[in-house]
């Protein structure tokens, strides 16, 4: 794994449905480039984040970014024996769900936190993942939302 | 080393009702090193239990402390400040850890964050496994290095019971059979006419069993 | 042999030169004045001595100390199991000066299922000394009037016939011998194993055990246990540890028309088996929930009639 930072400013992420999606470099983060020139849009309440490997999101920036308001956090890396760093994208799936977990804990939270893994030719699957997990988590905050 | 791990962050949470401000206090020392209770594991728990004040509805201000010794007074002066700012701390330290916070720090509130577990190893990275009771009277001398009284579910002195199967003890398929592990050993080591002779009745009272223990050292004490 | 260190009829009946048959009854989980008596009528003349289990399976029940005493009211020769998971030496001793005192004469000294098994999983175990360790404090009660600490009784000492377990299906298979040894030297006077399904493994520890001429210093008993179906031995192959079945029994058991009377023919022809092996003495038979069946195995075992001595 690197040890270059993950340099991304979270900033704010004020809306209600607020997600931050980290993407590897090597991969998810090329195909949101193709995406982008293509013309494509990912979500408005969406920020796509480039980080140097996806085994460089621990715990702590996860978790970061859901105190900073962000109720889905979506990491994505390369497939498996592709990561660059051996064991980056292995990392960031078990880190992924052991955040979930802890924060699944918390009662009263609602909230999404996932790994997925794709190449960076993959724009079309990129589009895929992100709709769908927009969607998991607009239907999480309604059903909270009805239940209240 | 000690090994630990977090406890249910709603049982944390549970003991800091009503409170404004609390630190969360690691331990740069065994905690650390069995990723229970270092900076890692501060940040990570101090992110958890804001995120969980705010589903309570509590206004709760969270610091992050590290202490490089908890069980150690002369390192704990060193976060006196910070120990003084807020209502309550949540230690990250081992049983030894809290108790010195306790001790030390009259006024505060110290509250384990941790459960203490064992004496132990990381066989593996991720995987940590009991080594020491810490019974006060050491028998590795007869056991080809390896412990039953910590690591046989039963603490049997004269071999292994009738649950032993396949290397494994009966408790669990994972655990694995102490006395195999000893058999093993001291037929590597040719040493197996250890294993014939019987083990008399252990003295407890240099355990737990003889009342708190201490040591006193005249020769250090000054 | 011949000198009877206590009164037990279970002594006298090994010492006699016969085979023994031995049963067992686990206690009820209630204070129930009949639990004994209710199934005494299928022990009665039929066996020499019947065990009483000691929390089995870290389940509490009735104590076995009790249970002893109901026993002998009864007419029963009783054995009383004991284990170290419950007790540390002080209640150890005691007990064992109490059922001496109520005039139960036998004793089976063990290590006990790990409470993990049982209905209290949260509970602290004991284990101060191990079973060896019973053996020995028991052997020294009885024959130097002493207790661990080296005081001297003060009364009568406790004339128990002393016990244990072997279990030759456990590993490590060498280990298995020489724990025998142990035992024997600590003071076993009689040893019961764990049931046999594997008669060849059986025989093979049999022989080891004879080549070390432990089967002169003790008498050895084999465990049997009657399989009611073929889910049973599986779950006794599967899900009991240091228990070995061999896939053949599962199988015979599987096909029979009448599953139930087949366990018999099993168990009838597993004690046949183990009684023609050098050694051997006497059977355990452990019937598990199936008291009712014990007369028939004793009988169809050929067993019959018990020694009246």
């Amino acid at each position: 794994m690197t040890d270059k930072p993950v340099t991304a400013d979270l900033g704010i992420i004020d809306s209600p449905v607020g997600a931050v999606v980290y993407a590897c470099e090597n991969s998810a983060w090329r195909a949101y480039n193709e995406l982008l020139s293509a013309g494509l849009q990912v979500g408005s309440n969406l920020r796509v984040l480039k980080v140097p490997c996806s085994g460089r999101v621990d715990e702590v920036v996860m978790l970061r970014a859901v105190e900073d308001g962000a109720r889905g956090v979506l990491v994505l890396g390369c497939p498996e024996d592709s990561c660059r760093f051996l064991q980056g994208n292995l990392r960031a799936k078990k880190r992924s769900s052991r955040t979930a977990s802890a924060l699944q804990d918390i009662d009263g939270f609602v909230g999404l936190v996932q790994y997925d893994a794709l190449s960076g030719t993959s724009s079309g699957q990129l589009l895929n993942i992100i709709t769908g997990f927009v969607d998991d988590l607009d239907e999480l905050v309604t059903e909270e939302a009805v239940e209240q | 080393m000690i090994v630990a791990e977090r406890k249910p962050l709603n049982e944390i949470m549970d003991n800091l009702a009503g409170i404004g401000s609390v630190a969360v206090a690691g331990c740069a020392t065994c905690v650390t090193v069995c990723s229970a209770g270092g900076e890692k594991e501060v940040s990570v728990l101090s992110s958890l239990m804001r995120i969980a004040a705010g589903q309570r509805g509590q206004d709760l201000q969270v610091v992050e402390l590290m202490v490089e010794r908890q069980c150690e007074w002369e390192f704990l002066d060193e976060i006196i400040e910070g120990i003084d700012q807020v209502d309550a701390v949540v230690s990250l330290g081992c049983g030894a850890g809290v108790q010195a916070m306790a001790a030390h720090f009259e006024d505060q509130l110290i509250l384990p964050g941790l459960n203490t577990r064992f004496i132990g190893l990381p066989e593996q990275q991720g995987l940590w496994v009991e080594m020491c009771l810490a019974c006060g009277d050491c028998m590795l001398d007869k056991t080809g290095g390896v412990c039953p009284v910590a690591r046989c579910a039963k603490s049997c002195f004269n071999g292994p019971c009738g649950g032993s199967q396949d290397g494994s003890c009966e408790i669990d398929p994972d655990t694995d059979c102490a006395w195999q592990l000893i058999f093993d050993k001291l037929q590597k080591l040719d040493r197996m006419q250890i294993l014939q002779e019987i083990e008399p009745v252990k003295d407890w009272s240099d355990s737990r069993h003889g009342g708190p223990r201490r040591i006193k050292r005249e020769d250090l004490i000054l | 042999m011949s000198n009877l260190k206590t009164k037990s009829r279970l002594e006298k009946v090994l010492a006699a030169g016969e085979f023994a048959v031995c049963g067992e009854m686990g206690p009820t989980r209630g204070a129930d004045r009949d639990a004994v008596s209710r199934h005494a009528e299928d022990y009665v003349g039929y066996v020499d001595a019947v065990n009483f289990t000691d929390n089995q399976t870290a389940i509490v029940r009735l104590s076995s100390v009790a249970a002893c005493v109901m026993a002998k009211r009864e007419g029963l020769e009783p054995v009383m199991q004991m284990t170290c998971r419950d007790r540390n030496r002080l209640a150890l001793q005691a007990d064992i000066l109490g059922a001496a005192a109520l005039g139960i004469r036998n004793v089976l000294c063990l290590s006990g299922d790990h409470q993990q098994f049982g209905d209290q999983p949260g509970s602290k175990n004991v284990y101060d000394i191990d079973s060896i360790q019973l053996l020995q404090t028991v052997a020294r009660m009885r024959d130097e009037r002493e207790f661990l600490s080296g005081e001297k009784l003060e009364g009568a000492e406790p004339r128990m016939f002393i016990g244990a377990a072997a279990n030759p299906f456990a590993d490590p298979f060498e280990y298995r011998v020489i724990r025998l040894a142990k035992k024997v030297a600590a003071g076993a006077d009689f040893i019961q194993t764990q049931a046999v399904y594997d008669v060849q493994r059986f025989e093979r520890w049999m022989q080891a055990v004879c080549d070390r001429y432990l089967h002169e210093e003790t008498y050895i008993l084999a465990g049997v246990i009657p399989p009611k179906s073929a889910g049973a031995l599986r779950y006794m192959k599967n899900s009991v540890s240091g228990m070995r079945v061999p896939d053949e029994l599962i199988r015979r058991l599987a096909q029979a028309d009448n599953p139930r009377e087949e366990g018999v023919r099993i168990c009838v022809e597993l004690m046949q088996q183990v009684r023609e092996i050098d050694g051997v003495r006497g059977v355990h038979i452990m019937p598990v929930m199936w008291e009712e069946i014990l007369p028939t195995l004793v009988d169809k075992a050929g067993l019959l009639p018990r020694p009246q001595l």
